[in-house]
């Protein structure tokens, strides 16, 4: 258990998806300029994280392993990845127009999110289990979730200061992410002292 | 547009990294030395003009075009991620120190926006001479983008500029000159940000001064006529 | 015809993956070798870091989650050297050290070998000698590590080191 809660907690913040690993930083300049979208957006890679992290680890222990093959590690995934952001959306239109209508606009942006394709291949040079796979993939959705949606708090009243305009967009959202990124790194002293 | 503007564009007006803002992961990621930067940008060139050469042979050829068409996203996907298994397996057999440093990113170039952007927006409506040198200038223009931020980190960060190996160049002197000491941040996550960002504000400042001037001359050219 | 085309479209692609997962077979079996000769030459130029591998016989002992590379005289089979390769959690990722001892529990030294808090930072950090049994006082890891590598980790290392040390060249590793 403690061991899960380690995952977790690394997972969340000390190795931040965002401001730690660098993956997923397209959408989160992108994506974070208002708080309605970054939340679409977080719930979005969470959903299609959980799921593509389960099928990869699973067809890449059962199948690639066994089978010799992990070489065809990198091609299996991202098709895998690419394939199950179609059906989503397809499934999602039929099922729950009202939940395609809020999250469906961020499912094809997703595909080429390297946060997606990074968790998946984290999992596996982690060597988890089943289980600190889900843990581990579940608070990394969540971390980033966090993380955009501080951000696009931020960035609402950023749009509103008086940046110098030579900052305005891109720039002064990266410098923001810094001390963001220094706080979440920070943490780590904290649990140091701690324990 | 001339072979040479077409190689060009990738470097200046149309920089995958500083103009479209694409590629930010590695970006920020990979430029703690100058070295990895470099080593990504050997992956990202072989990789970039491999997948326009083969993506555009296939587009090129009338009936597999009108074949692929339908599904020509998931056929693109497939070129570029043989092409950098391709190249994982060799940077472990012969680069594997840049293997080990560069890490996770190796395979994630499969998801860099800019070699399916310019698969899409390229390689699949030109010539296959053309889009190499498409390729070719968007991967060195990437490239040149990296090394710069890395210069910029690594310097500020240790003082030295790891080339490649054993090959560094011991830049500390100047900051015993100014009698302070490297900023170890720079190597982490926050200065990665922080110069990413700075890197994008100049640049926007040189831009906006460089169209202030041009504005500047047409008025005065259209005051004189 | 419509639905005809779809299926074509399928084949085509079908056949595309077919093609590139030759390729990359081909390239796997052409590498495979190598990676694993570049892999352990990795690992044994660590250790060359402290002594020179020739005048030994080297031997791995797997553990839970680490190695011994075990240096045994070549005459008299009599452990000569130790060097762990031990790993404890720092800031962020874990830390992954070499720590190489002598018979008379000195440490030759030690060097970072994978730490993923400050990425790309180098990982050597090769210290001199000293004299573990002198060592009452652990603080002094402190300015070691510095600030880069989380001094928590690695004094969980060299407590770990101490703890087997006198064990292992005692025989505790002749199982």
């Amino acid at each position: 258990m403690s061991d899960f809660i380690a995952i977790a907690f690394s997972a969340f913040i000390l190795q931040n998806i965002i401001l730690t690993q660098f993956l997923g930083i397209c959408p989160f300049i992108g994506v974070s300029t208002k708080r309605s979208s970054a939340l679409g957006m977080g719930f979005a890679v969470i959903f299609v994280m959980l799921i593509s992290s389960s099928v990869t680890w699973l067809l890449y222990h059962h199948v690639l392993v066994r089978f010799e093959i992990t070489y065809l590690r990198t091609i299996v995934f991202i098709l895998v990845i690419a394939a199950l952001v179609q059906m989503v959306e397809t499934f999602l239109k039929k099922v729950s127009p009202s939940l395609y209508k809020a999250l469906g606009i961020y499912l094809p942006l997703i595909t080429t999110n390297c946060a997606i394709l990074g968790v998946a291949v984290l999992n596996i040079s982690n060597e988890y289990n089943f289980g600190q796979m889900l843990v581990y993939t579940t608070f990394i959705g969540l971390g980033f979730l966090f993380v955009i949606y501080i951000f696009s708090m931020m960035r609402e009243k950023l749009d509103r200061a008086p940046v110098p305009k030579a900052f305005k967009g891109a720039p002064i959202a990266l410098i923001v992410a810094a001390i963001l990124a220094i706080i979440f790194t920070r943490f780590g002293g904290l649990i140091e002292w701690i324990s | 547009m001339t072979k040479k503007e077409n190689f060009l564009k990738g470097i200046f007006k149309e920089n995958p990294l500083f103009v479209a803002l694409l590629g930010m992961c590695p970006s920020l990621a990979v430029t703690t030395s100058v070295e990895n930067a470099l080593g990504m940008t050997i992956a990202v060139i072989f990789v970039l003009v491999l997948s326009n050469f083969i993506i555009s042979l296939i587009m090129s050829n009338e009936k597999l075009a009108k074949l692929v068409r339908p599904v020509r996203i998931p056929v693109y996907i497939v070129v570029i991620a043989t092409l950098v298994t391709v190249v994982e397996m060799l940077m472990h057999a012969y680069l594997i120190s840049l293997y080990k440093s560069l890490g996770i990113f190796i395979p994630l170039i499969v998801v860099n926006c800019i070699i399916l952007g310019r698969a899409e927006a390229f390689a699949a409506d030109n010539k296959p001479v053309d889009s190499i040198i498409d390729g070719l200038g968007m991967a060195v223009g990437f490239g040149v983008a990296i090394v710069i931020v890395s210069v910029f980190r690594e310097f500020l960060g240790t003082g030295l500029l790891t080339i490649w190996g054993d090959l560094q160049i011991n830049l500390n002197f100047i900051f015993d000159f100014l009698r302070i000491s490297p900023v170890g941040m720079f190597t982490q996550p926050a200065g990665a940000f922080i110069s990413l960002g700075f890197i994008l504000a100049i640049i926007a400042a040189v831009a906006a001064k460089r169209q202030e001037k041009q504005e500047k001359q047409a008025k005065e050219v259209k005051a004189n006529v | 015809m419509k639905k005809n085309n779809g299926l074509i479209s399928g084949l085509v692609l079908l056949s595309l993956g077919l093609i590139c997962g030759l390729l990359l077979a081909l390239v796997n079996e052409l590498t495979f070798d190598r990676i694993e000769a570049e892999e352990l030459r990795l690992k044994f130029e660590a250790i060359e870091e402290f002594y020179d591998i020739d005048d030994f016989e080297l031997e791995e002992v797997v553990l839970e989650d680490g190695s011994i590379y075990v240096l045994r005289n070549q005459n008299t089979s009599e452990i000569e050297h130790l060097v762990y390769s031990l790993t404890a959690s720092g800031y962020g990722d874990v830390v992954e050290m070499l720590v190489a001892v002598n018979v008379d529990l000195s440490i030759e030294g030690y060097t970072v070998t994978y730490q993923n808090e400050s990425p790309g930072i180098g990982t050597k950090i090769v210290g001199n000698d000293f004299n573990y049994n002198e060592a009452d006082d652990l603080s002094t890891f402190d300015s070691i590590a510095g600030a880069t590598v989380s001094s928590n980790a690695v004094k969980a290392i060299f407590n770990q080191v101490a703890d087997r040390a006198a064990d292992d060249f005692g025989g505790g590793l002749d199982d």
